[in-house]
């Protein structure tokens, strides 16, 4: 049975786009049949994050509208297989989605996939509530820090009633996912901890991702982190993988590492 | 401008605020010594008195029969211009609106608790439950009843009961006991860290500095004289 799965934050800049991009690679590499849809119409980044972006022909407007068939807008992914994205479409504006279109879709490509991966645009307005709407299950995007946390609670409360489950009497299955994690920020008491973030939201964690220059970099490079296995960000996003599936780990990345007398005399960084 | 826009312009916009008027709060209702008190003021300070609109206040005035018509006409001699009553006799108010005057409700915590009453707010309804965290942009209201949130109020959320409101978990958000006016009703929660708390209209907004410290009992709110004390 094909599970739909929204990632969300509310607020911007969170690492929605990132994070789904690695969510989606890694299970593609565990042998899972993944798509992920780009629901940011009008601002469409998905494509760069997974470096495809050259290959984009028709996008998910063009086949809500019968302009295109699903086949020839999906695109496959350059490195694996069973991995695919439908692209947002950037000319035009978030209005253009309906919810029977977007339903079909998603009907289609729940008998060809495992996962179908919803990277949600950021606010709380229609764009955002149509990338949830058919959604089993969410991804929590959060910063630590209070506006984000705040912006997530909100999305949490309209997953709990604006989402088809939910107006079927059944709840989306929430987890939360925190990124751009700073151990040493948190122990100056500049950010705030794990378990400040967990007793607000009140939804499981399924991950923390450090915050790394990694990230960055294999953003620019159109290259989803979590192909690059050496980088502690990479590792943290198999880990949420795992721990979405079903395993269970513990939390890596989320304390301090004692500097050792040697990395303490020859540099590195404070 | 062309004459189609001009058409669809509005003829007016209605708007709130708050202005600062002078009331007259009347401890008598003795129209010989209003005049004699009036007078002896308008000469001590005659630019005061030209035609400055007052409200007439009746809060503190026990006696009836008031006679109003003779009280403005006083008023009026006077230079002032009562524009309304402040009262919560109804045969003030009455005869405020033959007058003309508008009429606004008294501020006692007397005719709070009569309003209580009128609503018929003091016989409850069975309490609401609320199970789960109530989130940012969430408003929940328990209409003449009691409600119990059996998680957490997060900041951003709001809750509010005509009765008691009673959070088991940590109170973030706001929190509105007695929403009717019922002055008995009080605030319990796990945890204060609230952004605003009201008690039959009287409220506080808190910073993080006036939270009580961390501790394992629950924290309670009531009205006080008037005023929110966190017990």
């Amino acid at each position: 049975m094909a599970r739909v799965v929204v990632v969300t934050s509310g607020k911007g800049g969170v690492g929605k786009t990132t994070s789904c991009a690695s969510i989606g690679t890694a299970l593609a590499m565990q042998g899972h049949r993944t798509v992920l849809i780009d629901f940011d119409v009008g601002l469409r980044n998905l494509d760069l994050v997974m470096g495809c972006e050259r290959r984009v022909v028709y996008d998910l407007i063009n086949v809500t509208t019968g302009e295109a068939k699903l086949s020839q807008a999906l695109i496959k992914d350059k490195r694996l297989d069973g991995l695919f994205m439908l692209p947002a479409s950037q000319t035009r504006d978030k209005d253009a989605l309906t919810y029977e279109g977007v339903g079909e879709v998603i009907e289609t490509l729940k008998e060809e996939f495992d996962f179908i991966i919803c990277d949600s645009p950021a606010g709380i307005e229609r764009g955002a509530v149509m990338a949830m709407y058919y959604a089993d299950e969410a991804i929590v995007v959060t910063n630590p820090e209070v506006s984000s946390v705040r912006d997530s609670d909100r999305i949490i409360g309209l997953l709990d009633s604006k989402t088809r489950k939910a107006e079927e009497g059944e709840s989306v299955r929430s987890h939360l996912l925190i990124t751009r994690y700073d151990p040493e920020r948190v122990e100056h008491a500049d950010m705030m901890s794990v378990q400040d973030i967990e007793e607000i939201l009140a939804i499981p964690v399924v991950g923390v991702i450090p915050e790394s220059p990694a990230v960055l970099r294999a953003s620019n490079q159109g290259v989803p982190v979590v192909h690059d296995s050496d980088s502690d960000a990479g590792q943290a996003y198999s880990d949420t993988v795992a721990r979405f599936l079903g395993e269970e780990l513990p939390m890596r990345f989320t304390e301090l590492e004692r500097k050792g007398l040697f990395s303490r005399m020859f540099g590195g960084r404070r | 401008m062309h004459p189609d826009q001009r058409d669809q312009q509005a003829a007016f916009q209605f708007k709130g605020g708050n202005l600062t008027i002078t009331t007259l709060e009347l401890m008598t209702a003795d129209c010989a010594k209003i005049e004699q008190e009036l007078s002896r003021q308008t000469q001590k300070a005659p630019a005061f008195f030209r035609q400055t609109p007052v409200l007439l206040s009746f809060d503190q005035l026990e006696e009836l029969p008031v006679a109003l018509e003779m009280i403005v006409d006083v008023c009026k001699r006077n230079g002032l211009i009562p524009i309304a009553v402040r009262c919560g006799q109804e045969a003030i108010k009455k005869s405020a609106w033959a007058l003309g005057l508008g009429w606004f409700p008294p501020l006692t915590e007397r005719r709070l608790k009569e309003v209580a009453k009128d609503k018929g707010c003091i016989q409850r309804l069975p309490t609401r439950f609320v199970r789960g965290t109530v989130r940012s942009g969430q408003q929940i209201y328990a209409s003449c009843a009691d409600l119990v949130i059996l998680g957490a109020v997060n900041e951003g959320a709001e809750v509010i009961a005509d009765g008691n409101v009673q959070i088991w978990g940590a109170l973030r958000g706001r929190a509105i006991a007695g929403a009717q006016g019922d002055t008995d009703a009080k605030v319990l929660c796990q945890q204060l860290r609230a952004e605003l708390v009201s008690i039959a209209g009287v409220f506080q907004t808190f910073d993080a500095c006036e939270w009580p410290e961390n501790s394992d009992l629950p924290v309670e709110l009531r009205l006080e004289d008037q005023s929110l004390v966190i017990v």
